[in-house]
């Protein structure tokens, strides 16, 4: 299926329809998502704020796409070792190993006062929650690229417009994050993919925060956050996993 | 007649020994100096709290819409002014606010997370900005896409009046949005109330957190200074029950939590009275209060001895006067009444001097700077330590102080005029 689709969109790359454009989005969401299994993969998190210097962090990122789960375990730096993540549905629970306390949190926030939100590490669902304003055909350093204006359809994404930039064999390449006024709040680069058996996992993310930032030598640099995804994996993992106890056990 | 003329005696008698009354008239004004300063400013610092929190809360009651949204919001505001304008209560004033509790402030970079972003119509809250002290300010800064913030804010965002920021909040639905605002005014507001919140207009405000054009948060009610808030509580809580969904009244934070944890569907309007809200910082007022009866008390007991001590000296180098009086047919009883009349003369010159001290102290005082202490700027008045003297607390010491003193002076007295003609004459000590 997804083949078909990508073929479809290589076929006729410049007459697309508003309901194409959102086929590209089921393809794009298709892509990087796991329903039939589960995943797990390192992420290093570099997160560079101009003026105060460089973090960096590693966490362990298990994702069960079936049913909507994740669980993320903080491992570097040794300060924050052992908190964790644990998405339930709608809900996403952050675990304190100093007060062994989990406390409800939102999707939306930043993680680890990064410039990732907690939303991306989720599974994709861009064509569930986003309606295609319009597209256009474009050029993108060295991608072919069709760039789609999306606005949200409901109210529990963390951006409520995005652009967003997907290459001619359906993957994201780039968004644009913006406020429901328009602001430019983020910008998203995904250059490259692991290509595991047909199923994409980005290699690196980098996210670039256009509201911070500071002045250095008489010039703006942004935010930045970098995260490196190694090791992907698309094993099963047992249900214990996905679960409050996993992020206790952990600690002990 | 008789009194009046001992009472002239003592007059002159007291300028005459106003060389030995001087110790005793310096005791008694430091006494009372210290004891106006302590009880003036506690006073002043209690108005202070309560200004600031009248002004950070909105009112001396605040209707509160509780409901599981976002944010606080009553969507009937206008239904709610309607009754009260339609009703006999007597009240000050109402001021309508959208506040939401979180928002990022960006500048040049640097964001700050604020605890509190408030809407407020400028012209009707137009008295309570006049009254703040600014850092600096544009001529008219009650103006649609301007923002004030206070100056620590400033500090931390390197921004100054002029400044283009942009202001990041979540709407009443949870969605991200921004606005770009122009600082017109930066508030010198350093206390816990000031930090972290700044104002913008309550238009732009709904706007932008996407609240209906006539929603606010809250409805504050001002009171005449005379007016008691829980007898209008009372009556809002009548006026408004039988044509809304209104909580249950309650006295404290713990009532409020209690409120809170009860069920309903829609918004529920919560009557909160200003005293619920100070008691985050009641602990504190306890202590200040404590430290500040514990001087006084102790101050009372300096008076008391240091005046006994010295009024026996006074006495001692009176004997052959007091002796001479009674030698030309002054009953022992008149000699005790123009004794204490000069006591009392002292001791109104000595409240007066006690006075006048006291509010040279707190003037001095005033210019000291208390930043170093943590919290503390809520309790002063644009960053000044201010007293309130009033004609109650003014009677109240001197009451104190003249019963702490009377028995000190009182006994001597007796005693000295008691004492055998001979012995006083002779000028020996019994």
């Amino acid at each position: 299926m997804k083949k078909i689709l990508i073929i479809l969109f290589f076929v006729i790359p410049s007459f697309l329809m508003a309901e194409d454009y959102q086929k590209l989005l089921e393809l794009a969401d298709s892509l990087v998502n796991y329903p039939d299994h589960d995943f797990s993969g390192q992420y290093t998190i570099t997160q560079n704020k101009p003026g105060q210097g460089q973090t960096v962090s590693v966490a362990a990122i298990f994702r069960r796409d079936s049913q909507d789960t994740y669980v993320i375990v903080i491992q570097e730096p040794s300060i924050n070792k052992g908190q964790g993540y644990l998405k339930q549905g709608r809900t996403l629970w952050f675990y304190d190993p100093e007060s062994k306390r989990f406390n409800s949190t939102s999707s939306t926030d930043r993680f680890q006062n990064s410039n990732a939100r907690n939303s991306d590490f989720t599974q994709s669902t861009l064509a569930m929650d986003y309606d295609v304003i319009s597209g256009e055909e474009v050029k993108l350093g060295s991608y072919d690229c069709w760039l789609l204006e999306l606005e949200a359809n409901n109210t529990e994404v963390t951006y409520p417009k995005m652009k967003i930039w997907i290459s001619k064999d359906g993957l994201v390449r780039m968004t644009e994050d913006y406020s429901l006024s328009g602001q430019h709040l983020r910008s998203t680069y995904i250059p490259d993919y692991y290509n595991i058996g047909g199923t994409f996992v980005p290699k690196r993310l980098l996210f670039e925060d256009q509201l911070r930032g500071a002045t250095i030598n008489g010039k703006f640099q942004k935010e930045r956050t970098l995260i490196d995804i190694s090791s992907p994996s698309f094993k099963d993992l047992p249900n214990s996993v996905f679960s409050k106890s996993f992020l206790e056990s952990v600690n002990r | 007649m008789r009194l009046w003329h001992l009472f002239s005696l003592a007059f002159r008698y007291f300028f005459l020994h106003l060389r030995h009354y001087l110790f005793l008239f310096a005791a008694l004004s430091f006494g009372f100096a210290v004891i106006s300063t302590l009880t003036s400013v506690q006073e002043g610092m209690e108005q202070n709290l309560y200004s600031v929190s009248q002004a950070h809360y909105s009112g001396d009651i605040i209707m509160v819409g509780e409901s599981n949204r976002r944010y606080k919001v009553i969507y009937n505001a206008d239904e709610i002014l309607s009754i009260l304008e339609n009703s006999s209560m007597e009240y000050e004033k109402t001021i309508l606010r959208t506040q939401l509790n979180g928002g990022t402030l960006h500048y040049n970079g640097t964001a700050l997370d604020m605890k509190y972003v408030f809407g407020v119509d400028w012209q009707e809250e137009r008295d309570i900005f006049e009254s703040m002290s600014y850092t600096s300010r544009t001529d008219d800064p009650y103006t649609p896409g301007s923002i004030m913030i206070s100056s620590p804010v400033a500090e931390q965002l390197q921004a100054r009046v002029g400044d283009l920021l942009t202001l990041e909040v979540r709407t009443l639905e949870g969605q991200v949005n921004t606005m770009s605002l122009v600082v017109s005014a930066l508030v010198e507001d350093r206390s816990l109330f000031g930090y972290f919140k700044c104002y913008i207009s309550r238009d732009d405000l709904n706007n932008l957190a996407q609240f209906p054009a006539d929603a606010v948060s809250n409805i504050g009610l001002y009171l005449n200074s005379n007016q008691e808030s829980g007898a209008v509580r009372e009556e809002l809580y009548g006026l408004l029950s039988s044509e809304m969904d209104v909580a249950p009244l309650f006295e404290d934070r713990k009532g409020l939590y209690r409120a809170r944890w009860d069920k309903w569907q829609g918004t529920r309007l919560f009557l909160v009275p200003l005293s619920v809200y100070l008691s985050e910082v009641d602990l504190l007022l306890k202590a200040i209060s404590m430290v500040s009866y514990c001087l006084y008390a102790l101050m009372v007991l300096i008076i008391t001895v240091s005046v006994a001590v010295t009024f026996r000296l006074v006495l001692h180098e009176r004997e052959r006067e007091i002796g001479t009086m009674r030698a030309i047919a002054f009953h022992q009883s008149e000699i005790v009444v123009q004794l204490m009349f000069e006591t009392l003369i002292l001791f109104i010159f000595s409240l007066g001097f006690g006075l006048v001290l006291s509010r040279f102290v707190v003037t001095l005082a005033s210019f000291v700077d208390y930043s170093f202490i943590p919290s503390f700027e809520i309790f002063l008045e644009n960053g000044k330590l201010t007293a309130v003297y009033t004609v109650s607390s003014f009677l109240a010491n001197a009451g104190i102080v003249f019963l702490a003193v009377l028995p000190a002076v009182l006994f001597p007295v007796i005693m000295a005029a008691k004492r055998p003609l001979a012995g006083l004459l002779s000028g020996g000590s019994k």
